[in-house]
């Protein structure tokens, strides 16, 4: 688990997400990625608070217990990933992809997201309490126990996904 | 620290190990289910299970314990004076001990259970039942709903914002996000 006001210089932390492949229990809070590849790497215990992420590439990676409070990802692939019990809370997604993903107990709460899809991925547990999507697909997806309570959502689609398992309020009716 | 986080798909509760790489010694907290995975984990990482903190005494959160008592000997803390048959050293209050190199506080939260505590390791908050990522935990009326909130605002909710949240149920979240989005508390 990463710890508070951690000392390392930006630029050796630049160089560690360069080189190494398993990332562990560092502080990225508030950085900046821009046309990065982070495909197939994996991250345990790390904080990204309030990063930005723009055509950053996360295809396949990993994440365990990971916190991006307030981050901003911008054409952004997280495609084939595998990223369990981290925290998304806040963040903002224009253009991003999850599709294809094992996207089981995190928790979405509060997120905008925009022009976006988890389509095809496994959302069990997870959580979007007061998010706002935006034509954003959670097609064919397994949302059994993902909460969507308090949620704001325009043009989205969930087709083919069991929604009936998840937890909306009581006034939305997803399908 | 290391935190490995155990999901039980019987009852789906969260129990964490939390261990110490410094002293090799770990703690286990709200032991839902003993399997192979967790065992693994701490059998791997060669650590001595010195204690089980259990945030309530609710059966979800601590019918593993007479199982782990069977391998190891850690000692057992909780707010009930004994736990499924186990007796405990018996957290009154507010307060704080060590164990495995760990300093740990606890804060009595009762509304969710009378015996309702929170833990905190370092910056890690460990809340059981009474809070989770966007939600509160059931209360049995509205005074307890009432109680459960101030302790939460006066012990947790006042804590710095990337200070993270471990829930009994459900995924992670931080202080900073449970300020922002958690409906039963912004509600009240």
């Amino acid at each position: 688990m990463y710890r508070q006001n951690q000392n390392i210089p930006e630029e050796d932390l630049r160089k560690t997400l360069e080189t190494e492949r398993d990332i562990q229990s560092l502080d990225f809070s508030k950085m900046e990625f821009l046309d990065c590849d982070f495909s197939g790497k994996k991250f345990t215990g790390c904080l990204f608070a309030g990063a930005k992420f723009i055509r950053t590439d996360f295809s396949g990676a990993r994440f365990r217990m990971c916190f991006f409070d307030e981050a901003y990802f911008k054409d952004t692939s997280l495609r084939n990933s595998d990223i369990q019990f981290s925290c998304f809370a806040g963040c903002k997604f224009e253009n991003c992809s999850f599709e294809n993903s094992d996207l089981l107990h995190n928790n979405f709460n509060g997120i905008t997201c925009d022009n976006s899809s988890f389509n095809d991925s496994d959302l069990y547990n997870s959580s979007f309490i007061l998010s706002s999507l935006h034509k954003t697909s959670l097609q064919n997806c397994n949302l059994k126990k993902t909460r969507f309570s308090k949620i704001f959502r325009l043009d989205c689609s969930f087709k083919y996904s069991n929604t009936r398992e998840a937890i909306f309020s009581e006034d939305d009716e997803p399908e | 620290m290391k935190i490995y986080f155990h999901y039980s798909s019987d009852n789906f509760a969260n129990c964490y190990l939390v261990g110490n790489e410094l002293t090799g010694q770990a703690v286990l907290i709200d032991p839902s289910v003993m399997d192979d995975n967790l065992l693994e984990h701490i059998e791997k990482n060669k650590f001595s299970l010195e204690a089980v903190l259990i945030t309530h005494g609710h059966k979800s959160h601590s019918q593993a314990l007479p199982t782990i008592l069977k391998i190891y000997s850690p000692r057992v803390y909780a707010a009930e004076t004994e736990i499924q048959g186990v007796k405990t050293k018996t957290l009154i209050g507010d307060g704080c001990f060590q164990e495995a190199g760990f300093n740990i506080s606890y804060m009595a939260v009762p509304g969710h259970s009378p015996d309702s505590v929170l833990f905190q390791i370092e910056h890690v908050f460990f809340s059981g039942d009474s809070i989770f990522a966007g939600w509160l935990g059931k209360t049995s009326n509205r005074s307890s709903l009432k109680n459960l909130v101030m302790n939460l605002n006066n012990k947790l909710i006042n804590q710095s914002e990337d200070s993270v949240l471990l829930p009994g149920h459900g995924p992670p979240s931080t202080i900073g996000a449970e300020r922002r989005y958690n409906t039963d508390i912004l509600l009240q």
